[in-house]
């Protein structure tokens, strides 16, 4: 199975200028826990409420930060025919929770949480008839 | 059928981590906040004599950002999920894991017969939820 399969949910995008409590509130009401923006060149950035959670922590002014100030530059991308496994391996060897898919056009297909690629990986131990191949 | 079972590495005790961050309920959210980013944890436990009562997340600072709560006055018993969902160490992972997606759970408590003895995350849990064949998955890609 790949992650291309799994891109159902709607990306949240939002300016750098943002301030921090904007970009809380978008991901509250969205329900998820990070959002992402492309830059000029096109390369995305990604701000997650873990990101979130140390300007917190730092008792900063979440109405004067800005996400550019607390987003990753350098964030992990995809393509959607990443294997699911593979996809989740290498999120957990790098660190990230948060994985960009991205199109071939360099548009961004979606936002995949290490949460949505282990739901779609149990579905698969539990669900033997999902799991396909011959082994 | 279940598959997958009898897999000696598939418990939570395997795959835990047994360095928690402990509050009181009467911390500041901020102090809470503070105790996770230094121990890089996405959650903190919320401890009275003893005895697990809650636990507080980053899904719950990212709230408590939201409403515009202040760091350093609002008590994380008002943000904390009291009474969590906890497993054992000899939970299944599978069956943890099962408990995290059904409740949209990223951490719980794992207390043994002495108390608390660790958190697992779902992160934890990832590597440990792959099917028990392998060789279905032998692409080679790039």
């Amino acid at each position: 199975m790949v992650i291309g399969e799994l891109l159902s949910r709607s990306v949240l995008t939002i300016g750098p200028a943002s301030t921090l409590r904007e970009a809380a509130r978008a991901m509250v009401a969205r329900r998820v826990g990070s959002a992402v923006m492309l830059n000029e060149e096109g390369h995305p950035a990604i701000i997650t409420e873990r990101d979130l959670m140390r300007a917190f922590a730092a008792d900063g002014d979440l109405d004067a930060l800005s996400v550019e100030d607390y987003m990753t530059r350098d964030a992990m991308t995809a393509s959607p025919s990443w294997d699911i496994i593979d996809a989740a391996e290498r999120m957990k060897e790098a660190g990230f929770r948060h994985l960009i898919v991205m199109n071939e056009t360099g548009t961004v297909a979606g936002v995949l949480s290490m949460r949505d690629l282990v739901g779609a990986l149990l579905d698969r131990v539990t669900d033997p008839a999902t799991t396909g191949g011959s082994s | 059928m279940t598959q997958g079972e009898g897999k000696p590495m598939d418990r939570v005790e395997d795959l835990m981590s047994p360095d928690v961050v402990k509050i009181p309920a009467s911390s500041m959210l901020d102090r809470a906040a503070q105790m996770m980013v230094e121990r890089r944890v996405g959650s903190a436990v919320i401890m009275e004599k003893e005895e697990l009562v809650g636990i507080v997340t980053e899904r719950d600072i990212l709230r408590a950002v939201a409403r515009a709560l202040i760091p350093w006055s609002t008590p994380v018993s008002e943000c904390m999920t009291p009474q969590p969902q906890t497993v054992t160490p000899a939970t299944k992972a599978a069956t943890a894991l099962s408990k995290m997606l059904s409740h949209g759970y990223r951490h719980l408590p794992v207390v043994g017969e002495e108390g608390l003895v660790g958190v697992v995350s779902l992160r934890d849990l990832a590597g440990s939820s792959q099917p028990s064949e392998p060789t279905e998955e032998t692409i080679t890609t790039g």
